[in-house]
């Protein structure tokens, strides 16, 4: 599959006859050649054989994808850096039990998406322990507030696009971890079913009920804050 | 709702069942009508606001610090294994090469360095290092030695090393004698980002290479 085949497939709609794990390898596995960057199996086997350049071209090629999606799962953006970086250095350590089995973003999701799990994991037990509430985040704080750092001044679209950024990012932290996962996957990554229960290391069946129950929630919070254009 | 249910409405949903395949369970749950139309707009609004891809702060700096924290785990599960030997066996690393990978090879390289001396040559003839003597542990490795004019710099080369990984990072090597007693000489290995000595190598009282020190 060439580059702009797989990206117009990375879009489509479920579509079930498609070929499983075509999309997110396949977008970022070019095929050798003198004019165009190692495919992501190069790199693997370079990396596995101890070559930590060819690691850091793989971190530098996917960083981006996993930093994005573990801001959208913890709504935390320093954090998200450390996660991100906590999935690369695991990343690592699991090299040599790499067998390519699943493309090499599939298997680093997977990793990332167990990270992240065991951070929210933590993080739950420490705040139903703590005796302090540490829900109110800083992105949560009033931007008017006059104690509260201001940003640069920005035009009016650009803060409303923010704002709703925000607000979608707010919305997705109120799912469980199980219902954010599929519900990004399908939507962000447009994933199949089938790459999704891959990704995430459950049944399809389990993937389609976690999706109807998060599309049913965020209906409801979007429509209680005023989300959906009018 | 039966999972069976939930799967059959989340694909018509998706658009891969029609209206009248999920007639039934539409009628049964009339609130579910909307969900259609309103998930196709949570959908919209998630792909336009949720980069799938987002530059990260500081990226040069995430792949330094990531590269950083795999050479101080790899240094950090050598290390003290080394640290243990350090005075008690002749060789010690010789029978572990497999273990100690590269870096012991490394050190045990540069360690052969026993008879250097360092500084002007006694004749005033020149001014690099002289090479009085090399020895080599291992019968493999040959041990020779040349003056570079061009780099300004004496050559140690050994053959039949190893080779080294390339996550060993290691600035130079920096010899040392302890004149006038040329056969004490010191070989000190020091980390590249941080300059501190890792490892120095030198003779015991019996001429043999044996690791003085390690630390990071």
């Amino acid at each position: 599959m060439n580059k702009n085949e797989s990206i117009s497939s990375k879009y489509q709609a479920d579509s079930r006859s498609s070929t499983e794990g075509a999309t997110a390898g396949a977008v970022n596995s070019p095929v050798d050649n003198e004019n165009v960057e190692p495919a992501d199996e190069t790199l693997v086997t370079r990396s596995q054989a101890g070559d930590m350049e060819a690691f850091d071209e793989l971190v530098t090629r996917y960083r981006g994808k996993i930093y994005a999606m573990t801001v959208n799962m913890i709504h935390n953006e320093a954090d998200a850096w450390d996660l991100a970086q906590d999935t690369f250095v695991k990343a690592w350590k699991a090299l040599p039990k790499f067998q390519a089995r699943s493309n090499f973003y599939t298997w680093l999701y997977r990793i990332s998406h167990n990270v992240t799990y065991d951070w929210l994991r933590k993080k739950q037990n420490w705040v139903e322990k703590s005796e302090f509430d540490d829900s109110i985040q800083s992105n949560q704080i009033d931007k008017s507030a006059p104690t509260s750092p201001r940003d640069m001044a920005r035009p009016d679209e650009n803060a409303e696009r923010m704002e709703l950024k925000e607000s979608i990012r707010e919305a997705i932290s109120q799912l469980s971890p199980d219902h954010r996962s599929v519900i990004l996957l399908k939507e962000v990554e447009g994933l199949r079913y089938e790459e999704i229960a891959e990704r995430i290391g459950c049944t399809t069946g389990t993937v389609m009920s976690r999706l109807f129950y998060a599309r049913k929630k965020l209906r409801t919070i979007f429509t209680e804050q005023n989300i959906y254009p009018s | 709702m039966k999972a069976e249910d939930e799967e059959k409405l989340t694909l018509w949903i998706d658009g891969q069942l029609e209206d009248d395949q999920v007639r039934d369970l539409l009628d049964a749950h009339p609130e579910l009508a909307d969900l259609k139309k309103s998930a196709g707009e949570t959908g919209k609004l998630l792909r336009q606001q949720l980069p799938l891809e987002e530059d990260l702060p500081y990226p040069d700096f995430f792949n330094h610090r990531i590269r950083q924290r795999l050479e101080k785990e790899d240094t950090d599960a050598k290390l003290p294994a080394l640290a243990l030997k350090e005075e008690a066996q002749l060789f010690p690393w010789f029978t572990r090469s497999r273990l100690f990978a590269g870096f012991a090879f490394t050190a045990i390289a540069i360690g052969l360095i026993v008879h250097s001396v360092l500084g002007p040559d006694p004749t005033g003839s020149s001014d690099h290092t002289e090479i009085v003597g090399t020895y080599t542990p291992n019968p493999q490795v040959l041990a020779s030695s040349r003056y570079d004019a061009d780099a300004g710099a004496t050559i140690i080369q050994l053959d039949g090393l190893a080779e080294i990984p390339a996550d060993i990072q290691i600035s130079g090597i920096f010899p040392r004698s302890y004149l006038p007693d040329a056969s004490l000489a010191a070989t000190t290995l020091r980390n590249r980002d941080t300059n501190e000595p890792i490892v120095i190598l030198e003779n015991d009282n019996y001429g043999r290479p044996s690791i003085r020190k390690t630390s990071l």
